[in-house]
Formats: C-alpha cells, structure tokens, sequence
C-alpha cells in the first residue's frame, strides 16, 4: 500500500510542478520585435540585425564610466533597443558616441536585447524600471496608448521640427491621437531588387520609379521559367506569399485599405481585385511555393540572392548581403505604383518613457534630437549600415551617390520609396500586432489553396470586426 | 503498527528537533523557490484572472468575464480541442513503442549497450534542437515523404494541410521515446529472475511470460509515465511554437502557445491567466480519473496476500 501511495503523491507533485513551470516553457525563440520587419520577410535569413556590419569596434566601455563633464551636472540616461552586438556596433554605436563627445555631462547606457524584446520592455514598464529611451516600430502604438511615453509634439512644436519635411507620412505612424510619441530614427519600407540578367533574358526592359502593378504582374509570369528542361520550374518571377510589407503596400497603391478612420475596410471590390490578381500568381506557380520554402528551408530572400528570381520585394536589408555576392547582377527601385502612391513602413523610432524623471526626460529628449538629426542621419546612411529615417539624408549626395560593396545602385529611390510611405489604420491603433497576424493566417489559407480571394476578404472582414470589438 | 502508537506518546527528544531542524535547513533552498517562485505567482495568477489586466494600465475586478469569454472564444476551443487530440494520439502511441522498445533492448545481447545509447540519444537532443530538426524532416519535399515516396506513398504536406499537422506532431513526439524507454527498461531489468525461471520451468512461452510476467511488474511505472505523459503533452508549447506557430489556421493551435500569445503579444495578462487555470482544472481532471483507474490495472506486489 505504501509504494502506491507515494506513486500517487509523486504522481500529484510532479502534476503541479509540471503545469507551474509550463508556462515558463518558452525555450523558443520569439522573433524580437523587429519582427515584422526584417525576420518576417519570408524567413529571411538576412535579415537586418545580421547584416549590421561591425564596422566602428573601439571602445564601446565609453557609455558606462568615463570622465565627468565640467559644465553642467551629469546626468545617465539609459536605452534599449532589439538586435544583437552587430545591430548596435553597427547601428548605433558610432552615434552614440559622437553624442557623448558633443555632450559630456550626459551618459548614455544602453542595453541591447537580443530576444523577446516587446516582453521584457513590457515587463520594465510594469516594474517602473523602462529604460529613458526606447526604440519601438510597429508596436509603438500598442505601447502608447497604454502611456508608456511621453507626448513629444510640444517638444517637435517648440524646437521647430519639420516632420512633413523630414519624414513625411512616416510620422503618422508614431502618432496616437494626435499626439506625437517618437522620432522616426531608423527608416526603410518595402522596395524591389530585381535581377538585370534574368530581365535582359526574358527581354523585359528594366524597372523604373513609374512601374506600375500591371507590368509586375505582366513580368513575373515572363521569369518564371525551367532552365534546364528538367520539367520542374526553377526560375520564378517573384517571392511574395504572407508577407504583409508585399500584399499590404499593394492594397494601398491599389486604392484599397484594411482599416481606415478605425473601421474595418478590407472587404472591398479593390482589395478583391488586387487580391485576385496576387492569388493568381502563386496559383500559376511564378512566385515561390510554400512547399518550394519548405523544402530548401530558407526564405525567398536566399533564392534572389541565388539568381533565382526575376524580383524580390522587401526591406532594405538585402542590400548589403546581394552587393556581396559576385555573380548576381541586381539593381533597387521603387514598387510597382497602383493608382495611388503608397509604401509599406519598416523603420522605427525612439521615444522617451513616460516615467523617467524630468531631468533625464530633458537629456533624453537632446539624445533622440541629436540621433535624429541630418549629422547623425548621415552617418547611419554611410555604407548602408541601415536606412537612415531622415529624408534629407536619403536625398542627400552623399547617400545617394555612395558605393555599396564596389558598386553603384539606384540609392535614390529610398527617399523616392520613403515619400510614397502612407500608413495604413492598421498602424493607428493597440491592434495592430493581432490583426496583422489574422491578416497573414488568412492569406497563407488563401495561398495555400483552401479560400477564394472573396472568402479569403469576407473572413478577414469578420475576423477584424471582431477583434477591434475587443480594443 | 505497535511502533508507530508507542512513538506518539513519547515527546520529542533534542534528537529528533535537532533532526526536524537540520530536515527543514537542508529542503530550505527548495521550499524558498517554491514559495517564492511558484506558489506566489500561482496565487497572484488566480487573482489576475478575475480582472482585465494588461500589465500597463489599472487591473479592474470584472469576476468571471474571462472564464465566461474563453468558453465563447473558438480560438481558445480549437486550441484544447488540438491539445486533447494530440494528447490521445501521442501518450498511448508513445507508451505501446516505448514499453516494445525497453523490451526488445532489456535482452542481454552483444553490443546492446550500443543500441540503448543509440535510441537514447534523441531523448538528450534539445527541444529546440528537434523542432528546427523536424522542419526539414516534415516539410513537403522533406526526408520522410521522400521515404514514403519510395514506398509508393505520396506523403501529405505535413505542415501545411490542417488534417495532417496534428500527425507531424505525433511523429515529433515518437522521436523522444527514449527518456520513456529508459524507466521502462530499468523496470523491466528489475523484474525478479525466479518469476521467469519459474513460467520457464511451468512451459510458459516467452509472448506468455512477456504477458503474464512483465507487463503486470511494471505497471507502476507505466502508470507514472502515462500520468506524465499526459501531463507533458497538455502543455505542449515548444513544438507549436517553433514548427507552425498555430498554424495553418489554428490547426495546430494547443492551450499553452495561444495563452502565451494572448498574454506576451496581446496582453491580455488576465485572460491568459484564467486559461493557465483553465488548464489546471482540465490536468487535475486528467490525472483524477487516471488515479482512480489505477487500482484497476495497477499491481503492487505489497498488495498480494
């Protein structure tokens, strides 16, 4: 009896110990918060982070001791951002201490945060221990309107900021209610690299800033072809299933939204009519299947850079990657116009927690200014080591007239690309992150075989009523 | 018994304080995690699930809305409706291979220690490990429906057909039967020598001994695997949340992944509470009613008369 009865106690113990530690189970990795930027593209293994390059290495003990600043007091201001050491010796490193030169009395602290980056931030905010200055991208809004940061527009009104000149429509989507909570730093939005030897093959002239969707769609059926006439495709036209910085942008530029004045829209005649066409073409076969994905397990990224597609739409941060690769001969521009101008937003902005006390609120908001401003801008565009937000820098000669890798691309259309930016509802509201998700399981669905193109809207009509019901 | 009574009756000696002292010294670094670590967050879960917290914003009572909503929410039934299937699928099909595996590998032939190490290795292979593994095992043009093309099969899409991606799980789950396999064979190791000696002697064959003999002694262990078993798979978190994330349409959406997404990606702290709880009640349920069966098929040899 006695041997029984501990089985059952062990049996109990274990039964609870299992379900309370069930939940911390998270041995995944969730992909940061970038998320729908660089590592959604299509499983992209190039993604942003990764292509950071490393190119300022010293010192990076500066932001944390030092030597105090004879004027004024000293005060340390702390921020966070997602990625790895790349991203920030890349990406930040070489402003932050230009900044801390051209202002000794302020430190700036930073904390990078290679993973669950929206959870842990989140969990700051709940302890009252948010970092001063925190770099946000689409989840910014969903933070906002929960006041985690502070409302900059008296700032930006003050100081005399420009934001229709500088970002254009891009600041919208770091706007909840007319209040302004972040300075677009990084930008960047969907563009298309096409490849100039697969075009001259198919005699297809090149892409230019005044394509338009009907030459794309006209296009990918021409590249996609069998180069060895072993019967199985291996030459496609494009890459472009669930991922929303394609489909999404193309909605727009068709005349088409999903959410508009915060009201479900997507069911509409343009929406279909885009739709029909972007189902169509995965049907044919000219864009990468699913299976085709699966099988080489790697994103539709890797099959450019491989010359294996006519076109590729996404962010920028192929760049580096497909400069570096000898054999493939490619060039950038914008997308493909609709009837509409309209670009799909990658980029991301700093912001000042609502929480931090009023002095280093005031370092903070000199910190975003400075890492804001056409100086720092210029040197985040030099050599691409990201995109910078600021279009007086993507307009500037030096950006534009730079080499990547030995070679000269049309770096031009980035401002051209950044100007075209309209910020769909979706951006405007806390939904953002749920109904994005919804929107890609309907399309895969859709994609997949199991809707029509008017299923397909009908149910991501319903399903988008229901979860803003929910907000 | 005797011993027990005339124990009661005595004080405590210094002896055994100093014993219950040193008992409560030694556990301490456990009994403080587990109060620390465990049971508050536990209490503050309950208490979170009657109100629509967001870990931003003001918590406010609202009683048994997020029960009353998680039971209306078809995400959420899916969700355990996915879980109980792949629970019945994976734990008897992973008990049946594991007890045939420990069998096969408890006869003593040359370089069987080999092959235990071999079928244990998978068992020591991180889950993430697996999972990213398993994606190019199961995709479409993958290994396994390669094989089965061999066969003649034209294998399903494994991740991408709603029918199929439940099975892929199960054929995940197969893939660490070793970690079973291992209690099962110390079982079946332990089993008294004189039993079979003696079934040999009486003519038993070895289906008959196999049967008669073998499967009865480890029960026990049986019973504790399946109880763990079952338990493991109703929290099932890292195979969805690496391999489909849910999909293709929530049709590999389990309870565990779809509250940590209501929680971390959309925060609802306090819904994805009243799920935890949800599931809690539903694991007591499970492990009630496999408790009370026990006494059925169970055998303990102090229960022999």
């Amino acid at each position: 009896m006695k041997k029984k009865k501990m089985a059952q106690v062990c049996a109990m113990a274990l039964a609870g110990a299992m379900l309370l530690t069930g939940c911390g189970n998270d041995a995944g990795q969730s992909s940061g918060s970038g998320s729908s930027t660089a590592e959604d593209s299509q499983n992209s293994q190039n993604s942003q982070e990764s292509q950071a390059p490393a190119d300022s290495q010293e010192e990076s003990s500066q932001e944390s001791g030092g030597d105090a600043a004879a004027d004024g007091e000293e005060v340390t201001i702390s921020f966070t951002h997602w990625g790895g050491d790349g991203t920030y010796e890349g990406v930040y490193q070489p402003r932050i201490e230009a900044f801390m030169e051209k202002y000794p009395n302020i430190k700036v602290e930073v904390i990078t945060v290679a993973d669950d980056y929206e959870t842990k931030i989140q969990t700051q905010f709940a302890g009252n221990k948010l970092p001063d200055v925190c770099q946000v991208a689409e989840n910014g809004i969903g933070f906002a309107t929960k006041g985690m940061f502070l409302d900059l527009s008296d700032r930006i009104q003050s100081n005399g900021i420009d934001t229709e000149a500088l970002w254009s429509n891009v600041i919208d989507q770091y706007t909840y209610d007319g209040q302004i909570f972040g300075l677009p730093d990084r930008g960047g939005c969907t563009i298309m690299y096409y490849n100039k030897d697969l075009f001259d093959d198919a005699q297809i002239p090149y892409p230019d800033k005044d394509w338009t969707l009907d030459d794309y769609f006209d296009a990918i059926q021409k590249l996609t072809k069998d180069t060895d006439g072993d019967g199985v495709i291996d030459q496609w036209g494009t890459t472009s299933t669930h991922y929303q910085a394609i489909w999404g942008y193309m909605f727009q530029a068709n005349g088409g939204n999903l959410i508009k004045d915060g009201q479900v829209v997507v069911n509409s005649p343009e929406n279909l009519e885009l739709l029909t066409k972007y189902n169509d073409a995965y049907q044919n076969g000219y864009v990468v299947s699913y299976e085709e994905l699966e099988q080489a397990n790697q994103g539709g990224d890797a099959y450019f850079q491989q010359g294996k597609l006519g076109m590729n739409l996404t962010g920028m941060w192929c760049i580096k990657g497909y400069s570096e690769e000898e054999g493939l001969n490619f060039d950038i521009t914008t997308v493909p116009k609709g009837i509409q101008d309209a670009g799909w937003p990658m980029g991301s902005a700093l912001t000042i927690s609502a929480k931090s006390d009023p002095a280093k609120q005031e370092a903070a908001w000199t910190f975003i200014q400075y890492m804001t401003s056409a100086e720092a801008q210029a040197m985040l565009g030099d050599g691409i080591a990201d995109c910078p937000a600021n279009l007086e820098t993507l307009s500037s000669d030096a950006f534009v007239n730079q080499q990547v890798n030995g070679r000269d691309l049309s770096l031009d259309i980035i401002g051209t690309s950044m100007e075209r930016v309209t910020i769909d509802g979706l951006f405007r509201g806390p939904y953002y992150q749920e109904i994005i998700d919804e929107a890609r399981n309907q399309m895969k669905e859709m994609l997949l075989g199991r809707l029509t193109p008017e299923q397909c809207l009908e149910t991501m009509q319903k399903n988008f009523e229901e979860i803003l019901s929910r907000y | 018994m005797s011993d027990k009574k005339s124990r009661k009756k005595v004080p405590y000696t210094d002896r055994a304080k100093r014993q219950r002292r040193w008992f409560f010294f030694f556990i301490s670094p456990w009994l403080f995690g587990f109060l620390a670590m465990t049971l508050g967050p536990m209490i503050y879960s309950f208490a979170m699930s009657f109100t629509d917290w967001d870990m931003f914003t003001q918590m406010n009572f609202i009683a048994l809305d997020n029960y009353k909503q998680a039971f209306t929410d078809s995400r959420f039934l899916i969700s355990v409706k996915n879980t109980f299937i792949y629970t019945f699928m994976s734990v008897p099909v992973n008990l049946l291979l594991s007890v045939a595996m420990a069998y096969l590998l408890s006869f003593r032939l040359k370089g069987m220690k080999v092959f235990r190490t071999i079928y244990y290795i998978p068992a020591v292979v991180p889950a993430v490990a697996s999972c990213v593994l398993f994606k190019n095992i199961l995709a479409t043009k993958g290994i396994l429906n390669q094989g089965l093309a061999l066969l003649g099969i034209q294998g399903p899409r494994w991740l991408l057909d709603k029918e199929c991606v439940l099975g892929g799980f199960v054929i995940l789950a197969l893939w660490t039967v070793g970690s079973t396999m291992v209690l099962m064979l110390s079982a079946i190791n332990s089993v008294g020598e004189e039993l079979y000696e003696s079934a040999h002697l009486d003519g038993a064959t070895r289906f008959q001994m196999f049967k008669g003999i073998t499967i009865p002694q480890i029960t026990p262990i049986i019973f504790f695997n399946l109880i763990t078993g079952i338990i493991g798979a109703l929290q099932t978190f890292t195979q969805v949340y690496m391999l489909t994330d849910g999909g293709p349409d929530y049709a590999s959406s389990m309870i565990v992944p779809y509250l940590y997404k209501n929680a971390f990606s959309y925060y609802r702290m306090g819904y994805a509470s009243s799920m935890a709880w949800i599931l809690f009640a539903i694991v007591m349920v499970f492990s009630l009613i496999v408790m009370k069966s026990s006494t059925m098929w169970v055998f303990y040899e102090e229960e022999v008369k």
